[in-house]
């Protein structure tokens, strides 16, 4: 069973640098799905938020809090601070998600480091600009980053997967004395 | 070998003094040394005994191609096996061992096997282990001894105390080898903004420049060069790391001994770090590797490649011999001849050219060397240590010629070329070039995104090396200048590598694999006993297949091969190169994938409530579960009959967070569920639930769940835990391939709900009280779902049961899943709600007659099981042509029936069954798939699968578990146990 961290927890990487693992509400986050109309179902739908649909998978769509990811060619993410209030017709669906995910944070010098430690990614500015998110696994889970700062991650996790995955990230960090994990519960692989 | 440590020189810190020890003596060293360097200069001799024979052996080599000097390191917990003392920088307080001795180096009693040599030949593993006994008892017996008599160091079983990291990595380019190839390359792309990654495996940069003499033109160069490097921005220099393998799209795993080089890891640091690198072009700067000369006693402590007695003269200021003869068959063994001279040591040089250029000579001469031409050593004289070198003169093939003398001496060097490590390269694209100016495999300089430059591809100088890497990098920048020494091996050399008598045969045991002891005769034996091809014959006689994978034996067992079968090297071929280059560590590898990241674990929200309140827990596929509420003590035996009882009287209250819940939206979403499951779907009416099978296309059960419709285009499908990734890939392939047409979304939500069950008699009442709903009989009947808010937080209610008990399940936004749980807990406590695990979870569901997993295993039709009748004959469904299948047809096809156990004791799952009077033989007619203690009919029970079950109701049978040694009767019964009628969850 993966260890409970109390969060904000601060160490340094392999490199001696450090890394601030948080954790920060989600809010609320919608997906939108459609099909052959989608691009104009969903374009007027997030207009009436004054959002837009976002173009490509790499890029969201902001208007101050709120942010659309886009995920699919047919589906998109949105996470705002108060519901949408969207009703689903026959060209778009929606779907309440905001207890299906919880947000990490990955922040300081060492943050791009700690990650290229669990995921296959490139994280250099280069390549994972400031802005811009990806969609990739962690430890064979998928998960949504964004690059909210040069140093600044956000880390969108399945909820019943984050403690494993965020005891995963924290374990490859060295933390100052004294930091209180939960025990570890003996368990038993199914007869 | 009368080695010393010279009083000047080296690229070692003299000004600090460090301790290491080997088999409990003591040697100084400084930093710079490795243990190697440090135990030479101490005078030790031998380090190790050999695989097989147990024969003395001393230092080969200097770096990472040493077969000999494996060795124990540090003790304990750390102990570690088969370290190359080559490769190991000293520090204070390490300790080393010897290893595949006893008991002792000096003297090791498994030497007699070098007596018994004639029996340990090629192919003594293929050839021994037959007769003189019947059957294999002997064999076996004798296989532990021959075991602990071979073979390499001895692992550790405690638990490794560091830890390991691994590291993915992207760059431009990715250059391996930072000798003046390398580094030229690693300034070049650097210098145009490339993202350049430099890897060497030794702790210092430089390569071969390290055995330079000190405060050389080649020092300068090299101190400006890296001065430059640390500059660069975008180069990165990782030390102390071996690139191990090439994979495809140019991936390449690096080792990084990150901490090694330490007594013990700095506080929090990884031991070693494992590179994943992926890159945009590769630059090899690998160098080459000196091939030994093979002769009688080329093996004994004192014979040593040229280079090595070079680099730990100039790298590592040891003298490794006062008196020393050189053999070699090119140019490049003159400078260390030289060098040795020049360090104090009375050299004769034997070559087998009888010709050799004037400028080579003159150098000898001058250095006062006695320079023997047309020459080589028949023979090493010595036991444990090099006492004399047998000299004679040789012919083109290597057969003396003349009359053998003896050459007092205590350090013979061998040169017989060179073999370019193109490992990596091999690695990626398969067999290299054979050049035969050169006697070696080489690549080409150029293939894909891979370039090869240096001594790799055979760089006459180091100008020409430079010049290759400063070109490779893309030539940004001036290259640099380094002074030629003219030794190319090369130029001129004789492709002889193989001394013998004039009648071809050798004086003694002459080693062509050293790590593995094969010997020039095992692999004239091998070639008698008609092996014909390179792979054979390295299987057959081990050759290159020891740890060190044949860094120095290769070429020279090729070069045999093809010699005896009167082909030339191309015609007979390479061995292939895989990963990895040199032995990686396990641990490096798994980084930290193991223990409890092994895999990751899923947790329900409710997970710490279950924890904190004494559950113990079970792994569910990846999820943790309570499994069940030990009270005082109790045995999980009878906890869960407790438990299980108490629903019954009751109520239970049980997470079920982990059932797979999958959001079908859209228009088209229940013909998509008619399409999907067996039974039919497009009638069901908001607010109604519905149980559901469905099939693989080959007809067989794939899973099974209760989907709701919530609203007109909204279905909420549920599935079994094992099973929802395997259902929501099912139905994304179909909606995304087959059925393109419907307009469909399904989206896994099963991170989205927690689900909790609540079954047993006060089940209603309890949730009653709570949510004030009106949850009737009529007003919600079974199969229905309504909407209540518990603790505030709006839920849905599913009425349905999985336990035949009236039940409900209840769906709460994930997040507030522990709030509800607790509201539902200390609202059920006036009526007596107890928590429930999986394992009373799975008595119920059997005592009712449920299928779960253990029926639905991939074999099982909706037939076999009893569930024919929900098939519908209306409309075609996933499954629904090949389940009419013949075979599936059979009316003899095992079906589900339950078992009344006769006696105390419980069925095993996976216990055969067997008619009463007929011998328990074979596979027999089904099998058990769950069992249980049924409180509820207070006697053991079973589901099982039986051959024509349900016409045997009634029928005792035999149940066998032949694992265990146990047979029991058990009566063949409905498997509906309890309630069959369903008034209890229907009421």
């Amino acid at each position: 069973m993966a260890r409970k961290h109390n969060l904000p927890l601060t160490g340094v990487n392999s490199d001696g640098a450090s890394v601030t693992v948080g954790e920060v509400g989600l809010g609320h986050l919608t997906q939108l799905a459609g099909w052959g109309t989608f691009t104009d179902a969903t374009g007027k739908a997030l207009q009436a938020h004054s959002l837009s649909l976002p173009s490509d998978y790499r890029t969201p769509a902001r208007n101050g809090t709120t942010t659309v990811w886009r995920i699919a060619p047919d589906r998109v993410l949105v996470r705002s601070s108060t519901p949408l209030g969207m009703q689903g017709t026959d060209e778009l669906v929606t779907l309440d998600l905001s207890d299906a995910r919880t947000c990490m944070t990955v922040a300081g010098d060492g943050a791009a480091g700690l990650l290229s430690r669990v995921i296959a990614l490139d994280f250099s500015e280069k390549a994972f600009p400031t802005g811009t998110f990806v969609q990739t696994s962690l430890h064979h889970v998928g998960v949504l980053i964004e690059r909210q700062d040069r140093d600044r991650f956000l880390v969108l996790l399945p909820t019943t997967w984050a403690r494993s995955l965020t005891d995963l990230v924290v374990t490859h960090l060295s933390i100052a004395a004294g930091h209180q994990v939960e025990p570890v519960a003996g368990s038993r692989s199914a007869p | 070998m009368t080695a010393r440590r010279l009083p000047s020189g080296g690229r070692i810190d003299r000004g600090r003094t460090v301790t290491v020890s080997f088999d409990g003596r003591t040697f100084p060293a400084h930093p710079g040394d490795t243990l190697a360097s440090a135990l030479l200069a101490g005078g030790q001799q031998i380090f190790a005994r050999s695989f097989k024979y147990h024969r003395p052996r001393g230092l080969m080599a200097a770096g990472v191609e040493e077969p000999n000097a494996l060795v124990h390191l540090r003790d304990g917990a750390r102990h570690e096996p088969n370290a190359q003392a080559t490769m190991v920088e000293v520090f204070d307080g390490l300790v080393a061992t010897s290893q595949n001795a006893w008991p002792s180096l000096q003297f090791d009693i498994g030497s007699v096997n070098g007596a018994l040599s004639r029996f340990f030949g090629a192919g003594f593993y293929y050839k021994t282990f037959i007769g003189p006994f019947r059957g294999t008892g002997f064999w076996m017996a004798c296989e532990k001894i021959i075991r602990n008599a071979a073979g390499m160091g001895r692992a550790t079983t405690l638990d490794d105390p560091d830890h390991y990291e691994k590291i993915n990595a992207f760059c431009d380019v990715l250059i391996v080898g930072a000798g003046p190839a390398g580094i030229s390359a690693a300034l070049a792309a650097g210098r145009k903004g490339e993202n350049v990654i430099l890897v060497e495996q030794d702790h210092e940069l430089g390569g071969s420049l390290l055995g330079e003499a000190t405060g050389g033109a080649s020092d300068a160069w090299l101190g400006e060069a890296l001065a430059e490097l640390r500059d660069l921005p975008s180069v990165r220099v990782l030390s102390r790391t071996t690139a191990f393998g090439a994979y495809d799209s140019e991936v390449f795993g690096l080792v990084e001994r990150f901490q090694d080089h330490l007594l013990v890891p700095e506080a929090g640091k990884p031991r070693q770090r494992y590179w994943l690198v992926r890159t945009g072009r590769a630059i090899l700067a690998t160098g080459a590797i000196e091939r030994p000369l093979v002769f009688a006693g080329n093996d004994v402590p004192g014979v040593m490649l040229a280079s090595a007695a070079r680099a730990y003269l100039n790298r590592h200021a040891v003298l490794a011999g006062e008196r020393v003869v050189v053999a070699t068959n090119n140019d490049s063994a003159y400078t260390a001849a030289v060098d040795l001279a020049k360090a104090g040591a009375k050299v004769t040089l034997c070559d087998l050219r009888p010709y050799i250029p004037g400028d080579l000579s003159l150098r000898a001469l001058g250095a006062g060397i006695d320079l023997r031409l047309g020459h080589s050593v028949l023979k090493a004289e010595g036991g444990k240590q090099v006492r004399g070198a047998r000299v004679a003169a040789v012919d083109a093939n290597g057969r003396v010629s003349g009359t053998a003398s003896v050459v007092a001496c205590d350090l013979i060097v061998t040169s017989g070329g060179w073999a370019p490590a193109l490992h990596l390269w091999s690695q990626r694209f398969g067999k290299p070039r054979y050049d035969a100016e050169l006697d070696a495999f080489l690549p080409p300089v150029e293939k894909g995104v891979f370039t090869c430059v240096g001594s790799l591809v055979g760089a006459r100088s180091a100008t020409e090396a430079l010049d290759q890497g400063h070109a490779a990098g893309g030539g940004a920048g001036t290259r640099g200048n380094l002074r030629d020494h003219g030794d190319f091996w090369g130029r001129g050399l004789m492709p002889t590598t193989v001394i013998t008598n004039a009648n071809g045969s050798t004086p003694g045991k002459a080693f062509v694999d050293f790590q593995h002891d094969v010997k020039l005769a095992d692999i004239d034996q091998a070639h008698l006993e008609g092996y014909v091809s390179v792979e054979h014959l390295k299987r057959y006689t081990t050759s290159g297949m020891a740890a060190d994978q044949g860094k120095t034996s290769n070429l020279n067992a090729l070069a045999r091969m093809a010699a005896l079968r009167g082909m030339e090297i191309p015609q007979i071929g390479t061995t292939t190169f895989r990963p990895p280059y040199t032995p990686v560590a396990i641990g490096a590898i798994v980084a930290h994938d193991h223990g409890l990241h092994f895999r990751p674990t899923r947790l329900s929200t409710i997970h710490d409530w279950h924890v904190e309140n004494g559950a113990q827990t079970i792994e569910a596929g990846a999820w943790l579960r309570p499994w069940y509420y030990p009270s005082r003590g109790e045995s999980l035996r009878d906890a869960y009959i407790r438990e299980a009882a108490h629903v019954r009287e009751h109520a239970g209250i049980v997470d079920v967070s982990t059932l797979g819940k999958i959001a079908v939206q859209g228009p088209d979403a229940a013909e998509f569920l008619n399409r999907i499951y067996a039974n039919g779907f497009k009638t069901l009416a908001v607010g109604r639930l519905r149980y559901g099978v469905m099939l693989r296309e080959d007809g067989f059960v794939l899973d099974d769940g209760a989907t709701a419709r919530l609203g007109e285009n909204d279905y909420f499908m549920s599935t079994t835990t094992a099973n929802a990734a395997k259902v929501l890939a099912q139905a994304e392939f179909l909606l995304q391939t087959a059925w393109r047409d419907l307009k469909v979304h399904v989206t896994t939500v099963t991170d989205q709900w927690a689900a909790v069950a609540i079954a047993g008699p006060k089940s209603r009442t309890v949730l009653v009280e709570l949510t004030g709903a009106d949850l009737g009989k009529e007003a919600l009947p079974n199969n229905h779902l309504t909407y209540v808010a518990i603790a505030g937080v709006p839920c849905r209610l599913h009425r349905m049961s999985y336990s035949g008990e009236l039940a409900y399940e209840i769906y709460i936004p994930a997040k507030s899943g522990r709030k509800v749980w607790e509201a539902l807990v200390e609202a059920g406590k006036p009526h007596d709600l107890k928590p429930y695990g999986t394992e009373a979870m799975g008595t119920l569901r059997i005592e009712k007659g449920h299928v779960a997993g253990a029926e639905i295993e991939g074999r099982t039709t909706m037939k076999d099981l009893g569930l024919e009748g929900l098939a519908s004959a209306k409309k075609p469904f996933i499954g629904s042509v090949l389940r009419r299948r013949e075979l599936l047809d059979d009316p003899k096809r095992p079906s589900l029936i339950g078992l009344e156990i006769v006696g105390d004791a419980g069925a095993k799952a996976g216990s055969l069954l067997f008619a009463r009077d007929v011998p328990a033989r074979g596979h027999g007619e089904g099998w058990v798939s769950s069992t249980t203690y049924s409180p509820a009919l207070k006697k053991n029970i079973a589901l099982a699968l039986l051959s024509r079950g349900p016409e045997r109701i009634g029928e005792t049978i035999q149940v066998v578990d032949f694992v265990g040694g146990q047979t029991l009767q058990a009566k063949v019964v409905s498997h509906h146990f309890f309630d069959p009628e369903g008034h209890r969850q229907n009421g």
